[in-house]
């Protein structure tokens, strides 16, 4: 019964295969974008594979007096990049199109052969990955502002969201009340609502408040399911932590409150940690309110999201922009919630 | 001596004031007080903003289709919810067979199980704004895909993706979504798959079903509340779709409920009637969103009825 | 020629583990009611789900009338199976579950309807055909169990565990039904269990299984009365056996086994069965029940202890006493007799039992 015949195991293998050539091969090319140069990112036709240098060959034309530059593509095709007799247009020409940082001096010395000797040289120089995220931070306004906005309005979300939530979740768990169910039912419905519908109408009244353009205001926004959902998902798990627990503490001197922070509180740490990992999710990955209850003040998604306008050359910036944008968003998948499994066994949300 | 002893006995009626209101009978309305305040203020307030906006025309009168009247008229309308609709359901039964296949693929141990899980689960950890990106490097004219069709003479020319409209372009956005999305439809049924105890499809083995038969007749009827649950919640979320649209194709050139939204609180906030009309779409997707979240309801406790009970 | 036949079975689950079920040798005759009874993890439920095909075999062969079965997939082998779970199937009604196994070989509808109801009357579930599993109990559960076991008239019937999870009382009631069916049936059927009454009470014969080797194969008679080795003469019986190290030795012209506690003279008998072990130290194995006590010295008496605690059982009485430093149990009629008062013992009838201390097995 498991045993699986030879045609169904070659079977299984190609079809796992191809979904995980699926899965990979966009993102190498994505990647090789992120960190290609402006020369690059013309090159046709791509390869998925990064590439850490940027080959030139070096020639010295007597006549016009100038240095000629020729940019080698992985292919060993040879392309025109500069003539030029100024060392500071080539440097900057370096750093623009091949991200290579190098000071003019450096690259005097280097050419220095080709003066006399009328061969072409191949030299070889080392790119600089970090060039495009730097240009992003920089074309982008307002990236680096965004970045943090981004981090500000996470923290806001999971502090609002944990807080109404878990409290909302302990009274669920513990106390039979009128109207429970009904509470229930409302919670499952904010949870599954479209926060699109409510944006607009939520605009005007963070106007109100003051808290129009701000990350508290955005922050509001998000929690708005967010508080639903920790509150079921701490429920359920306050419903498991044994009331007995919580009562013993009760009889040897502890207030409610004291026993809810020492006791009901540590043991509800697993529920604590997966909610907080989709609050920060919700918070991170939202574009669209955040286009509506922000002028001044975007995230990093929709700094992101700003940056390609309808761009379809000069990608590689926004590409770089976006693997600042993907790295949290994965850690917080797959890290926490590999440390919320172990916890907790397997998390049935 | 006369003060000391008054305080005291204040703060003593204090506490006691404090645990007359506060004790094991109002505590949970305690701790649930706040949240209903916020939700009034935050949650309620705007829908009904939205409501009396989408009743009221452009010149402050009540008004019970007027602007719905606009809306069908508004030229990208009928693209819209008919776009929609075809995503909806054709990425959903997409996304549900794939991640099936998978899931039954993947529901077995075996050396590796672990790391291809994570890798096709990538995708779905990705923010919806870098997926865009990760594609649209491949959809330009130079992009990637171009560049795989061609090097294998798949193709003679370029296609160019970015420029398809209708319904070539809704399939290439299901394709681009499918990719993203399909993975977390996977987990629920991985985890459905999970919950179906290894001897309930034994004694498939043991009565003389193949492994077809056991798949058909015992674990996709036992999975059904997973695959429903799967579904519905794909298709809340698939109505939603926008991010990926503007940004692959632009504004207004594959129109979709949530992209004009977008639009018109982005580019055109400026018009008059921009305002009015972005209303207007959210309280439509919000009612077929909240429809779908009723039907879900309905069909989920339907649903427990076959549970089956646990056999320990 | 046997009817179930199991040659040099051998289970590992990875290359470098360790062996599960060791080059295990089995003989079964058709229509016999074999229980394989041992503590968990010695390998029962393992060799079980061989023979059903369930689990793939590491070395060796299963036979069944003759025929290697070992590359056949489960539903070729004719066997059936009643798991600890029940596995009845959640989304089926009680009618559909029995009937499915005969759906698949495609019966036609008449037969099917006939041969379930004649399933469900053997069990009595006929009233609940239309019910689905989650409305029975844990017990109605069962029985729809084993009749879609017996729907399907297989050559053979393996059940695991199946009473494990039923209350006591249902547990005795289900075992004497399960038993019943046998006999109508006559269908060879292989139990599993770790309850050793269980066993007794059911098994034509026993297999009792430790660490994935057989300890031994009997009737209930001959795993009671004739253990082969010291596990076996501890897991069967309850109260457990009473095992003492003794040394065998020459008192004047006597030969007894000699502790601190303990003088028990040997007959000619059982001076023959020991008479390689002369100065050596043994094991001793005394049932609670062959023990006799009275209150003074008699000339057969072996051993003095107190009785320490007396557990009345209603038709007999349980002593605890110590014998040095050990606990030692002891079955006896009602006497009159006080907690702490001195007793002597002496063994009814020679009922005991020599081990090797070193190999644990039986000495003959």
């Amino acid at each position: 019964m498991k045993r699986l015949n030879p045609i169904q195991r070659v079977l299984l293998g190609l079809i796992l295969t191809t979904a995980i050539i699926a899965v990979v091969l966009p993102l190498m090319f994505f990647l090789a974008n992120a960190f290609s140069n402006s020369t690059e990112i013309y090159d046709y036709p791509k390869t998925p594979l990064m590439s850490f240098t940027v080959t030139v060959d070096v020639s010295y034309d007597q006549v016009t007096e100038e240095y000629v530059i020729k940019y080698v593509d992985r292919r060993g095709d040879v392309k025109n990049a500069i003539n030029s007799s100024s060392m500071l247009l080539i440097s900057n020409y370096f750093e623009q199109y091949f991200s290579v940082y190098r000071t003019p001096e450096e690259l005097e010395s280097q050419f220095e052969e080709v003066l006399t000797s009328g061969e072409t040289i191949r030299l070889t120089y080392a790119k600089n990955l970090w060039h495009n995220f730097k240009t992003f931070f920089f074309i982008t306004s307002k990236a680096d502002e965004a970045l943090i906005n981004s981090i500000v309005v996470v923290i806001y979300t999971i502090i609002i969201s944990l807080t109404l939530g878990s409290m909302s979740g302990y009274a669920i768990a513990r106390y039979r009340f009128k109207g429970k169910d009904q509470i229930n039912v409302f919670l499952l419905i904010v949870r599954m609502f479209p926060t699109v519908g409510i944006s607009i109408p939520l605009a005007v009244i963070l106007i109100r408040y003051n808290l129009f353009d701000t990350m508290l205001g955005l922050a509001i926004l998000y929690s708005l399911p967010n508080i639903a959902l920790t509150a079921w998902i701490t429920s359920s798990i306050f419903v498991g932590i044994n009331r007995e627990l919580e009562e013993a503490s009760l009889v040897f001197g502890g207030n409610g409150f004291q026993t809810f922070m020492k006791i009901t509180l540590p043991l509800a740490l697993p529920a604590m940690a997966a909610s907080s990992m989709y609050a920060f999710l919700t918070a991170w990955n939202d574009t669209i309110s955040a286009l509506i209850l922000t002028n001044d003040h975007p995230t990093l998604a929709l700094a992101v999201y700003q940056a390609i306008g309808d761009n379809t050359t000069n990608l590689q910036y926004a590409a770089a922009g976006s693997i600042i944008l993907i790295i949290p968003a994965l850690i917080f998948t797959f890290v926490v919630r590999k440390y919320v499994n172990q916890m907790w066994g397997s998390v049935s949300v | 001596m006369q003060d000391i002893k008054s305080k005291k006995t204040i703060k003593e009626q204090l506490k006691h004031g404090m645990q007359t209101i506060i004790n094991r009978k109002t505590a949970p309305f305690w701790l649930l007080f706040p949240t209903f305040l916020y939700y009034i203020v935050f949650w309620l307030s705007p829908i009904l903003i939205s409501i009396k906006e989408v009743f009221t025309s452009l010149d402050g009168q009540f008004t019970l289709f007027g602007n719905f009247i606009m809306i069908f008229q508004e030229n990208t309308f009928h693209d819209a919810i008919l776009n929609t609709a075809l995503f909806a359901v054709v990425s959903v039964l997409l996304q549900f067979i794939i991640a099936l296949m998978l899931a039954l693929m993947l529901s077995r141990k075996f050396k590796g199980q672990k790391l291809i899980l994570f890798l096709i689960m990538i995708p779905m950890a990705i923010t919806p704004t870098a997926v865009a990106i990760v594609w649209k490097t491949g959809l330009i004219s130079s992009g990637w895909i171009n560049s795989i069709l061609q090097s294998f003479h798949l193709i003679d020319e370029v296609i160019p993706f970015i420029g398809l409209r209708g319904i070539d372009a809704v399939m290439m956005i299901i394709l681009i979504d499918t990719w993203t999305v399909m993975p977390s439809v996977m987990i629920i049924l991985i985890a459905g798959l999970g919950n179906i105890p290894e001897e309930t499809k034994e004694a498939g083995f043991i009565f003389g079903a193949n492994r077809w038969q056991v798949i058909k007749d015992i674990v996709i009827p036992l999975l059904k509340p997973s695959i429903i649950t799967a579904v519905i919640l794909r298709m809340i979320a698939a109505v939603q779709v926008w991010a990926i649209v503007v940004m692959v194709m632009g504004f207004s050139n594959v129109p979709f409920l949530v992209e004009r939204i977008a639009y018109f609180v982005g580019p055109v906030s400026g018009l008059p009637y921009a305002q009015k009309l972005a209303y207007t779409y959210s309280f439509i997707t919000a009612i077929i969103v909240f429809i779908a979240t009723l039907i879900y309801f309905k069909i989920s406790k339907r649903g427990t009825a076959l549970d089956g009970g646990t056999q320990k | 020629m046997s009817y179930l036949q199991l040659i040099n079975l051998d289970k590992k689950y990875s290359a470098k583990g360790n062996m599960v079920v060791k080059s295990m040798n089995l003989s079964i005759e058709q229509g016999e009611f074999i229980v394989f009874l041992g503590p968990s993890g010695c390998g029962k439920t393992t060799t079980i789900r061989m023979i059903s095909g369930l689990e793939e075999i590491s070395g060796g062969d299963i036979l069944i009338e003759g025929e290697s079965v070992v590359n056949l997939p489960p539903k070729e082998r004719g066997v059936s199976m009643i798991f600890q779970s029940y596995a009845v199937w959640p989304h089926m009604t009680v009618y559909d579950n029995i009937a499915y196994p005969l759906k698949l070989k495609h019966v036609p509808k008449v037969e099917i309807d006939r041969r379930v109801l004649a399933a469900a009357e053997k069990t009595n579930i006929k009233d609940f055909l239309n019910r689905y599993p989650s409305q029975l109990s844990g017990g109605q559960r069962q029985r729809v169990a084993v009749s879609r076991a017996i729907v399907v008239e297989p050559k053979i019937f393996l059940m695991d565990e199946p009473l494990s999870n039923l209350d006591s009382i249902l547990r005795v009631s289900m075992r004497s039904e399960l038993k019943n069916i046998h006999e109508t049936l006559k269908t060879t059927s292989i139990f599993v269990t770790h309850d050793q009454s269980e066993a007794m009470s059911l098994a034509d014969r026993i297999v009792i299984m430790k660490d994935g080797l057989i300890e031994q194969i009997g009737t209930p008679k001959e795993v009671y009365f004739d253990c082969q080795s010291i596990f076996v003469a501890s897991f069967i019986g309850t109260p457990p056996t009473n095992f003492f190290n003794v040394q065998v030795i020459k008192e004047q012209d006597e030969m007894v086994l000699r502790n601190q506690e303990i003088r028990y003279p040997l007959d000619a008998k059982e001076q023959e069965i020991l008479k390689n072990y002369l100065d050596q130290f043994i094991v001793l194995g005394i049932r609670p029940e062959s023990f006799e006590i009275s209150s003074k010295r008699l000339q057969q008496t072996i051993m003095q202890t107190k009785a320490d605690f007396i557990e009345p059982q209603g038709s007999h009485v349980i002593v605890i006493s110590k014998c040095g430093e050990q606990s030692i149990k002891i079955s006896s009629p009602i006497l009159d007799l006080k907690p702490k008062s001195t007793i002597f013992l002496s063994v009814k009838n020679r009922q005991v039992m020599f081990f090797d201390q070193i190999t644990e097995k039986r000495i003959r």
